[in-house]
């Protein structure tokens, strides 16, 4: 319950010394509100000391003729929904009508129709059943495939390889720490096959291009490659022996390649 | 309270369903790696020498070769009579989607070009007509009895690159 609920319902109580069980247990944990009740609690024992002038009748009568007819300000008080009010699920369905009732029987019937139709008529179709696990790096590698027997251009190719190069690295990230076999020296090499056979060959067919066109083809490489050597550093740290060689020169291999690249963006040609 | 209670349960279904997702573990992923291990460095090997050719029939080629690397590794997959019918939709999906997504479209791409006047017809009909030959050895590999050729999954490996053939052919 939030505090100006409280503090609104305390407004309203007769006698604010005797709280409702619900307002009880949040003004005794909230400093703001125990001030609250406290000054409600002084301004009501200081009410009967308010000199009273004597009045005949007849201005009383015209007194509370006029508090009657007055506009008041505040109609409603808002309150919090307690657990016996009508805010409860029980409450509500208790006040529905019966057309209601009936309605959402007749909904409820609709959706279970709906189910057991759609239940009914994919079993008697045979549906093959899901595969339970992929090689998601087999999965990329097919695709990178397809993707450069598509190619047309050298930048097609780079994006191509730069993205093979990540993908060989999250491969690494996974499995580096239970790898025991040489299945991180593999991983490695294919690294070092896309970085060097795949991505830095074609990037160096970019020679006829202006540097600011090689800039464009080549930048998102560049952060790939940083990326990676930034990762395998990473990894390396607090990888297996087996592991951390691996991930040291696949470190290197990455900042090599990045410095390739750069070095062709600004010249056009691979540095000996 | 009550639109508290209904959110978390909202939540909590979708957090218990997405959970429920396969995910792979570490050991899986190793496991998979150590599998494919080989394949991927030959399959490596075909996109090194797909990146030196511009020319669309020697990628066309190249994919074929590609292609029927993967096949290999189906085949020999298959010849096991205790093979695992995921391994086998797995391998089959990859075959089929180099073919979709690779293959054919080079070859539609050359046929174009062809039916424009190239002079790369007898060449092309040649890769088409071996690469459909290859998709056919490799298709029949598929069992189509027994645990294996019940298997729904085989059965719709089978569909697939039943359907890759005829891409192939320019179906």
């Amino acid at each position: 319950m939030k505090c100006d609920v409280v503090q609104t319902r305390l407004l309203a109580l007769p006698d604010v010394r005797r709280l409702p069980t619900d307002l009880r247990e949040h003004v005794t944990g909230c400093r703001a509100c125990v001030g609250f009740a406290r000054g409600l609690s002084k301004l009501d024992a200081l009410i009967p000391k308010i000199p009273v002038p004597a009045s005949s009748p007849e201005v009383q009568v015209t007194f509370f003729e006029h508090i009657a007819a007055s506009t008041p300000i505040i109609t409603r008080f808002p309150t919090a929904p307690r657990r016996d009010s009508s805010g409860t699920l029980s409450a509500i369905w208790a006040k529905r009508e019966q057309w209601q009732i009936a309605a959402g029987v007749a909904a409820s019937l609709m959706v279970g129709v709906v189910v057991w139709w759609f239940a009914t008529t994919t079993q008697t179709q045979p549906r093959p059943e899901v595969v339970k696990l992929r090689h998601e790096l087999l999965n990329r590698e097919v695709k990178h495939l397809a993707a450069l027997t598509k190619a047309n251009t050298a930048q097609d190719r780079i994006a191509v390889w730069a993205n093979f190069a990540q993908e060989l690295q999250t491969e690494v990230k996974n499995v580096h720490l239970m790898a025991q076999g040489n299945e991180m020296v593999t991983l490695e090499r294919m690294f070092d096959k896309t970085v060097n056979e795949g991505l830095i060959k074609q990037a160096a067919t970019l020679e006829n291009l202006t540097v600011a066109d090689r800039q464009k083809s080549l930048t998102d490489a560049v952060s790939k490659l940083k990326a990676a050597e930034a990762d395998a550093m990473t990894l390396a740290n607090n990888a297996t022996p087996t592991s951390k060689p691996v991930l040291n020169r696949m470190a290197k291999t990455a900042k090599d390649g990045r410095t390739q690249l750069e070095t062709i963006i600004k010249s056009g040609k691979v540095a000996s | 309270m009550t639109r508290s209670a209904y959110t978390l349960i909202v939540f909590a279904t979708l957090a218990a369903w997405a959970s429920a997702q396969p995910t792979p573990r570490a050991d899986d992923r190793l496991r998979l790696l150590q599998a494919n291990q080989s394949l991927l460095e030959d399959l490596l090997e075909h996109g090194l020498k797909l990146s030196q050719t511009g020319n669309k029939l020697d990628q066309a080629d190249e994919c074929r070769n590609a292609m029927t690397t993967l096949g290999r590794v189906l085949t020999n997959v298959t010849s096991d009579p205790g093979a695992d019918p995921d391994r086998i939709a797995e391998l089959s999906d990859q075959l089929s989607e180099l073919v979709t997504d690779g293959l054919a479209p080079t070859l539609a791409e050359v046929r174009d070009r062809v039916n424009s006047g190239s002079p790369d017809g007898p060449r092309l009909s040649k890769i088409e007509k071996q690469a459909a030959t290859d998709l056919q050895t490799i298709q029949s590999a598929l069992p189509t009895d027994g645990r294996l050729g019940q298997s729904t999954k085989v059965q719709a490996a089978q569909k697939k690159l039943d359907l890759a053939r005829k891409l192939i052919e320019g179906k």
